[in-house]
């Protein structure tokens, strides 16, 4: 019997989804098709009479803009929003901004797919001389996070991207679902799959086949122990929910060549 | 040499400021919008915190800035103090009341004041939170000057 429920959400398209780049700790913003995936979870959202209480986000500018655009088709701006680098999305080291097509070419669809997918695989430390690395690293924003910015993550697998969002989970976000609050957590895909996750006890072996499409608010009913009564439910229209699903699992794949 | 710089922003203009009405609570959206959330002021969500006799039908200047002081005095302050960089983005008259606070100055000298729309409004402040100089607007000096001046004019009535 489900006693709360949470909803969150994977934003929807930067410029280097489109060129299936790894985006990661890349202040990405979303492109014209993002904002408008936002603003039809916002409409999603609105039809189905949601009122949220409080919302959480990374600290990465895609995820608070699919957040603001959302609580503005609700008419919800006033409701207060809190940012935490722990939901940010998964670091990806070293593979930071490379083409996925042209990993999959070097290096096979199967190792890429492991990178992507696998739980506890973490891949090649972010260095010095990768051209983002200035970028992430000298940021104000990450010289306020509640550990200091040499200790930040210089690469992460799945497995690492729980063991840091958990702490938030638990001490911030949990003690709010359990007050009665409506939740709306606006993430990433990793970010977004790790919660899961935990959430609904997915084991290490199965976690590497679900795939999160993005701009689809994702509902979760939890028990009176904040364990999922279900699995999840994707809210909105089956067909381009699963075209959407599709779409991502494609971004790994090596085209066929052009005839 | 400031301790502290906090920053005011007046919203821009409104449907209504356009057409030179009181907004007051009523939510007027920056483009033209509907009128149902006047009707529905006293039940939206967003004041469900607040009592009964909290919840005000009309306000004075004073009372405005009887329930913003203590906002300020308990949420902002603490803030400024921890050396956080500060922006209140607020109204025409929840800002008079900090800028009134701020200054010291008298319920004549505020009613004189007016606070241009859509213009950052800088104060340096000392330690004690004090303005240690006048507050400044971040424009260029002709459109502060019109701003000002074109705010002043709303109360006139037009001929």
């Amino acid at each position: 019997m489900s006693k709360y429920k949470l909803i969150m959400l994977r934003h929807g398209e930067g410029a280097w989804n489109k060129e299936n780049r790894f985006c990661s700790w890349v202040d990405q913003k979303l492109n014209s098709d993002g904002l408008e995936e936002a603003r039809n979870c916002g409409r999603q959202l609105k039809e189905l009479n949601v009122e949220f209480d409080l919302v959480f986000t990374s600290i990465l500018n895609r995820s608070i803009h699919t957040a603001w655009l959302i609580l503005e088709e609700l008419g919800q701006e006033w409701v207060p929003v809190e940012s935490s680098w722990r939901l940010n999305e998964r670091h990806y080291g070293a593979l930071i901004g490379l083409n996925r097509e042209k990993m999959a070419l070097n290096h096979g669809e199967e190792q890429v797919r492991i990178w992507r997918r696998s739980y506890s695989v973490t891949p090649p430390p972010i260095e010095e001389s990768h051209p983002y690395y200035r970028e992430i690293y000298s940021d104000r924003r990450y010289k306020v996070c509640d550990v200091p910015v040499d200790q930040l993550p210089r690469s992460e697998s799945l497995k690492d991207v729980l063991e840091r969002l958990l702490p938030y989970w638990n001490q911030r976000i949990a003690p709010e679902v359990l007050s009665g609050k409506t939740i709306l957590i606006s993430a990433h895909g990793n970010s977004s799959r790790a919660l899961l996750k935990h959430l609904e006890g997915i084991s290490d072996e199965d976690i590497i086949n679900i795939t999160l499409p993005t701009g689809v608010p994702i509902l979760l009913e939890l028990d009176e122990n904040l364990h999922a009564v279900g699995p999840h439910q994707f809210l909105g229209n089956q067909e381009a929910i699963q075209a959407a699903i599709k779409k991502v699992e494609d971004q790994g794949k090596v085209k066929p060549a052009a005839k | 040499m400031a301790a502290y710089q906090l920053v005011l922003i007046r919203h821009g203009e409104s449907a209504w400021n356009l057409e030179n009405r009181f907004s007051g609570w009523y939510d007027a959206d920056l483009s033209p919008a509907g009128h149902e959330e006047a009707k529905r002021g006293g039940q939206d969500r967003r004041y469900a915190d607040l009592t009964e006799d909290q919840l005000p039908s009309c306000e004075s200047l004073k009372d405005t800035i009887a329930r913003a002081l203590p906002f300020w005095n308990e949420e902002i302050v603490p803030q400024i103090k921890e050396g956080k960089r500060v922006l209140i983005a607020a109204h025409g008259n929840s800002l008079r009341g900090i800028v009134k606070h701020l200054e010291g100055l008298s319920e004549e000298a505020i009613m004189e004041l007016n606070l241009p729309t859509g213009i950052p409004i800088v104060y340096e402040l000392d330690k004690n939170l004090k303005p240690i100089k006048a507050m400044q607007f971040l424009g260029d000096e002709e459109t502060v000057r019109k701003a000002m001046e074109a705010v002043a004019a709303q109360g006139k009535a037009k001929k």
